[in-house]
């Protein structure tokens, strides 16, 4: 998937890319290391 | 023309020449000791200009081995989750629990509350980090709700570590509006 990435450099200089991201890149994941169990998540904290 | 004892300052008497040089000597030298002496330096103060799904925060220049932590505040509007260096593994960062994620944390809306970000090494360069995320609201029924979470994390050494650290990456729920602020400052060693 495309994205639009704003990179943002400490001398206050800025440039908007579009990058090119796997489509798992929006995607929040967590694995429990006793189960070894991966599974997808939302984000912990959604307003 | 006589000089201060500690820094050598200027200080004329009634028959000394007055010369801008010694103005501008004196001053680098005021200028450089209040910044040796100050233990905190900016090191960062933006304001975005254009909207985007996500923000990179251009670390390469910010050595996190050079100072005992690293804050950063980000003023940003819309929920946001962060990653390093763009690294999305599901077993990229560590928090409590023993739980591995693909991100570190999450930000809350500025609008809506308020939040700091530290970061910080060991002496073998492996980075951790802590996310404050505060916010309040009146309910409908007139009470006043508060909220704290503190998201503790470690970035994977395999993929992470303190001289590595190049961007910041703080990926939107949706697209990010411009004039989102963020300020780091660094606490020297």
């Amino acid at each position: 998937m495309i994205l639009d990435v704003l990179v943002c450099h400490a001398d206050g200089s800025q440039t908007l890319e579009r990058r090119t991201v796997p489509d798992s890149w929006l995607e929040v994941k967590q694995t429990e290391s006793e189960e070894g169990n991966t599974s997808e998540i939302q984000p912990e904290k959604k307003s | 023309m006589k000089k201060t004892q500690n820094f050598q300052l200027s200080q004329w008497d009634e028959t000394d020449r007055i010369l801008r040089e010694d103005f501008n000597t004196d001053n680098a030298k005021i200028d450089a000791a209040i910044a040796a002496a100050c233990p905190i330096v900016k090191l960062l103060d933006i304001t975005t200009t254009a909207a985007a799904q996500q923000i990179d925060l251009d670390f390469s220049n910010i050595h996190l081995a050079n100072y005992r932590k690293v804050l950063l505040y980000p003023e940003i509007s819309g929920s946001t989750y962060v990653r390093l260096n763009g690294h999305c593994g599901n077993q990229d960062y560590g928090r409590a629990g023993c739980t591995t994620y693909s991100n570190l944390g999450s930000l809350i809306d500025s609008t809506k509350g308020v939040n700091r970000m530290e970061f910080f090494c060991n002496a073998n360069g492996k980075v951790f980090g802590e996310i404050f995320a505060v916010e309040s609201e009146i309910s409908s029924s007139g009470i006043l709700l508060f909220s704290n979470i503190v998201t503790q994390w470690c970035a994977n050494e395999n993929i992470v570590r303190a001289n590595q650290l190049n961007s910041i990456n703080l990926i939107g729920d949706n697209v990010l509006p411009a004039g989102a602020h963020f300020t780091a400052y660094g606490v020297k060693r």
